[in-house]
């Protein structure tokens, strides 16, 4: 791997993406960090409109290997093309306040710097992935929740759309508490052409409602790419003292010896996992639960990796 | 039974173990109380978590708690170490603990040979029972301790040692010994040990003794009767009688020379004393000088004695010799069958006559009539006659003399003593040396109460000087026929001697202290009432008669005092029949025999007297050819060994000479009949002991009453941490 894509790499991680107050340089690095570091986008396909060479490695398929080029250099490139779609990607932002938890500073770290939460890692997935889809002249649109619908923004290839998305992710408050599956119906209501809907959330709420939700979509003919983001702390529970948990969104407290009580709490977790996976498996929907400790690289090329295995 | 606080060795830890199972439950309390504040997202997951399980979370944290308390108070209680369970089923899991304390007497008597089995001896049969004791024991959970009773009694192992492999080598290592019974030493360490270990249950006391008579009818029966009563309280004691009930011994003891002074010139007359022990008939004796047989002769015996005695013994040199008696036959304890004297023969008695009077000539002082008195040939310039060898010297000469070149040292008339002349003078007395004083016109009666009262020369202060009057001289108050001085005993029926009449024109009376425990050898009539010499020598210093020779103990040595003159200044002794002989008497009467320090009984040190010239570091041999170490000690320092503990002739070798040493077993353990059990008893003090034979006890089911539950706690304490290390891990508890 070239020195360059290393370089890319060490921005991916979620404590130096912290440290960069810009979200728009944030998916900026990220989607440049993805594509030096796989040299193959996985939106690109067989199209009229020639993009770029680019050196063959091992695996690409033959068909793409530009012969002619081969013939004269003696060097094997493959011929890349703009693909045209009509594809209308809209980022479903969870933005309440129990997406505004983050461990960075807490027990999974010393790093006494800013805090990484999840909603930071939802928006960087966002706008990442806008971002991608914006230079494959995709359309994209933005939704951004709590307890309301706080703000849509309808998709658009435009090239000033990406930065409207930025700025609304950047400026959403997270204070209040969700209710999701009320906001989605809204939004399928919305959305008039057939979308790639990314519902990028934590999905601490009423499992009943979201999956009625999912499924009116479904029946709206949307794809659904739902991204379940959890803080390292919340997957491991790794408290040892007794602690007061105080629950975020208005949902009391607890004090107890975590010790004793981790096992049975991860099995609640790992209870309402299954049965989000099991929902959207029902609706023939992607499901990817995002770890907002592991590095974005990992989570996001793993997830276009699997997508575009799945187009095939 | 056992009282409540009894139960506990330790009970210390009980209340330790109390207070420490509050410990869980109060870091329990406090942690509750300290705790951090989590925002927190999930939290309805954690309180589905709750609801679902809050009872088995619950039981669990209960029963973690209860598990921790627990523990801690069982730690507690297996540290205080617990004590009893009288006679239940639960005492089977109990170890028996306590302390064990062994008193074998391996003084000479329990060398009597009486085979049973692979033991030959008392103490062989004693040892056995004390390992089969031992190997009944519980490792690890009873204490040993061991004490020997020879004489001086001695704990070879004062700290209970739980080692008991190491107790039985201990044992096995205990040697039969020379010496006499400490019983009461003996009791005296079981007491210190039970005090210094007074925590520890069970105690009990195995003593193995023959059970004669010269172990316990002794000086110590009394300390024996009163520390068994002390000990039956503190032990359970068990007396293993180790002696038979018709055991014999013949003992030689007590040899000696009739004579206080055995010189080149006189045949010496030796006595000994023939003891039997429940034996018949008579005992032969082979007499032996030097190793040399002199003679074997007949002798009775009886448990009282019976004096042997052989006359005419001629010693040809001067010097140490080895006089030994053996008896013949067979005796099951042979230890005591020979006895040995080493006597200093005295070849040449070389004697310091010291002259006070100035310019005196031949004849005409004190010192020169004693000069030729005690060797009258030598005097007239002929070879010696008299195993007497005097020097005569002026007083004047005196501080240039090596005082301990001589036997015995006569100041005569010698008129003043200076300070440093007086403490040569004690320091010659003291390490054995005999000094005679003679009194005349010389003599500064101030100048001899200041020197030589002060440091013990004179019996007495010089108080005046007597005077008769011309025509009614003192007269020495002697009867022939009546009771005499040892001293004067050679004078005894013979009325012509000339003693009673010779006339004493003058002499310095001297006051005795009424405490004095000097001995009136001869004194003045007296003149007031004419009692009797009889009454006089009785000590009565109010009586009106003086002293005129007295003979006083200082040290080692020897003072005597003669208040008049020695020669015809202030007395017709001199020329008297009586005067030769009675100087000689004087002089060998009050000669220590310089072999005392050569003879010792067994346990004994020897101690090297000052007045023995060294050329190099002095080495003793024992019997066997062994090296025994001689060691500085003390002030003035001598040279001293440690207690001889074997019987039979030793060598010490100064590099100058070579010394004979002769150590005898002690007489007074010869007497091997034993106590009745009766008699045992009231030796005792009726305490409660358990008499056993001479064999080990058959094996008995443990008291149940007493046992130590402590390392049965502490297995369930290692139960209950392990069971609350699964717990906690299985309850979530610890970091996995």
């Amino acid at each position: 791997m070239s020195e360059t894509a290393e370089d890319y790499r060490q921005y991916l991680d979620p404590r130096v993406l912290a440290r960069i107050g810009s979200l728009e340089l944030r998916a900026r690095l990220i989607v440049e960090g993805l594509m030096t570091g796989s040299h193959r986008s996985p939106y690109q396909g067989v199209s009229v409109e020639f993009a770029q060479h680019r050196p063959y490695a091992i695996g690409d398929d033959i068909r793409h290997v530009d012969w002619k080029v081969l013939a004269k250099t003696d060097r094997v490139y493959l011929k890349q093309y703009r693909q045209e779609t009509n594809l209308q990607l809209v980022c479903v932002v969870d933005a309440s306040e129990s997406m505004a938890y983050g461990s960075n500073n807490g027990p999974l770290t010393t790093n006494h710097g800013p805090s990484w939460t999840k909603f930071d890692h939802a928006t960087s997935i966002a706008a990442s992935l806008a971002y991608l889809a914006i230079q494959q002249q995709d359309s994209v649109g933005l939704a951004v929740f709590d307890n309301e619908l706080r703000r849509y923004l309808k998709a658009s290839n435009s090239p000033t759309q990406w930065k409207q998305i930025v700025q609304e992710l950047t400026q959403q408050p997270r204070v209040r508490k969700t209710q999701m599956g009320r906001i989605l119906q809204q939004l399928a209501e919305k959305l008039t052409h057939r979308s790639l809907v990314l519902i990028v959330s934590d999905f601490f709420d009423d499992l009943e409602s979201i999956e009625k939700a999912f499924r009116l979509m479904r029946y709206r003919r949307h794809e659904l790419i739902v991204m379940q983001v959890l803080d390292p702390a919340e997957i491991e529970f790794p408290f040892e003292q007794v602690t007061m948990f105080k629950g975020l969104e208005e949902a009391g407290e607890l004090l107890t010896e975590p010790r004793a009580l981790r096992e049975a709490y991860l099995q609640q977790l790992k209870l309402a996992t299954d049965r989000l996976r099991q929902m959207c498996r029902s609706i023939d929907a992607d499901f990817e639960i995002i770890n907002s400790g592991v590095s974005l690289e990992a989570t996001l090329g793993n997830f276009l990796a699997q997508r575009a295995a799945r187009m095939k | 039974m056992l009282q409540p606080l009894a139960m506990f060795l330790s009970p210390g830890f009980l209340v330790a173990g109390l207070v420490l199972a509050a410990a869980p439950i109060i870091i329990h309390l406090l942690n509750r109380r300290r705790y951090r504040i989590v925002p927190w997202a999930a939290i309805e997951y954690l309180l589905a978590a709750i609801r679902k399980n809050r009872r088995r979370l619950q039981f669990e944290s209960w029963l973690l708690l209860a598990v921790r308390c627990a523990a801690l108070l069982l730690l507690g209680l297996a540290l205080s170490r617990p004590m009893g369970c009288t006679n239940t089923s639960l005492a089977a899991l109990g170890q028996r603990a306590g302390l064990d304390v062994f008193i074998i007497d391996n003084s000479y008597s329990m060398g009597y040979q009486h085979p049973r089995g692979v033991a030959n001896t008392h103490l062989d049969q004693a040892k056995l029972i004390a390992r089969t004791l031992i190997s009944r024991m519980e490792s690890g959970s009873e204490g040993v301790a061991i004490v020997i009773a020879a004489s001086p009694a001695r704990a070879i192992i004062a700290q209970p040692t739980y080692d008991l492999t190491g107790a039985t080598s201990t044992i096995d290592a205990i040697s039969q010994t020379a010496a006499a019974t400490d019983l009461a030493g003996a009791l005296r360490l079981a007491e210190k040990i039970a005090s210094q270990n007074a925590a520890l249950p069970n105690k009990h006391l195995y003593i193995f003794s023959d059970s004669t008579r010269s172990a316990l009818e002794n000086t110590q029966a009394a300390d024996i009767q009163t520390l068994s009563r002390q000990l039956g309280n503190t032990y359970s004691i068990t007396y293993f009688t180790l002696g038979l009930r018709s055991q014999r011994n013949i003992a030689i003891s007590g040899l000696h020379s009739n004579e206080p002074l055995v010189t080149t010139k006189f045949a010496g007359q030796f006595l000994t004393t023939v003891l039997g022990f429940n034996t018949q008939g008579s005992a032969k004796l082979q007499w032996k000088l030097d190793g040399r047989l002199l003679a074997s002769t007949q002798s009775g015996s009886s448990a009282e004695g019976i004096k042997a005695v052989l006359d005419n013994v001629a010693i040809t040199t001067g010097g140490p010799h080895v006089l030994s008696v053996a008896a013949d036959g067979d005796d099951p304890l042979p230890i005591d069958n020979v006895a040995y004297r080493v006597i200093s023969a005295a070849g040449q008695m070389k004697v310091l006559l010291v002259e006070g009077d100035r310019g005196s000539t031949p004849m005409s002082g004190s010192a020169s009539f004693l000069n030729v008195a005690l060797a009258p040939g030598l005097a007239a310039g002929k070879s010696a006659e008299s195993y007497v060898q005097p020097t005569l010297i002026s007083d004047l000469q005196l501080p240039g003399e090596v005082l301990s070149d001589y036997r015995a040292i006569v100041l005569a008339n010698v008129p003043t003593i200076d300070a440093r002349e007086a403490d040569a003078l004690k320091q010659y007395v003291s390490t054995g040396g005999t000094l005679l004083l003679f009194m005349g016109e010389q003599v500064n009666a101030e100048n001899y109460n200041q020197m030589l009262l002060s440091r013990g020369l004179l019996p007495g202060a010089l108080q005046r000087r007597m005077n008769a009057p011309a025509d009614s001289p003192f007269h020495f108050d002697f009867h022939p026929n009546g009771a005499l001085d040892p001293l004067l005993a050679f004078l005894a029926n013979q009325p012509r001697s000339g003693l009673e009449t010779a006339e004493i024109s003058s002499y310095w009376q001297v006051s005795l202290p009424t405490n004095s425990k000097a001995e009136r050898v001869l004194d003045y009539t007296a003149r007031d009432k004419g009692s009797g010499g009889k009454a006089a020598r009785e000590g009565n210093s109010s009586l009106s008669a003086d002293p005129a020779i007295i003979l006083n103990t200082l040290g080692e040595g020897r003072v005597l005092f003669f208040s008049t003159t020695a020669d015809a200044q202030w007395t017709t002794l001199p020329a008297k029949p009586v005067y030769v002989p009675l100087m000689h008497e004087l002089l060998r009467g009050s000669i220590v025999a310089d072999d005392l320090w050569m003879n010792l009984n067994v346990g004994d040190s020897l101690s090297l007297p000052n007045r023995i010239k060294l050329t190099a570091s002095p080495t003793l041999q024992s019997p066997s050819g062994n090296l025994i170490p001689m060691q500085l000690t003390g002030n003035p320092a001598t040279y001293q060994s440690a207690p001889l503990q074997t019987p039979g002739i030793y060598h010490l070798n100064t590099g100058h000479d070579v010394y004979p040493i002769a150590v005898n077993p002690p007489e007074e353990e010869a007497d091997v009949r034993t106590e009745s059990p009766a008699a045992l008893r009231a030796i005792f003090g009726d305490a409660k002991i358990d008499f056993e034979s001479d064999q080990p006890p058959p094996v008995t089911a443990a008291t149940d009453q007493g046992k130590d539950f402590g390392w049965i706690a502490m297995l369930v304490v290692l139960g209950l941490f392990g069971a609350e290390c699964l717990m906690a891990m299985k309850f979530g508890h610890y970091k996995r």
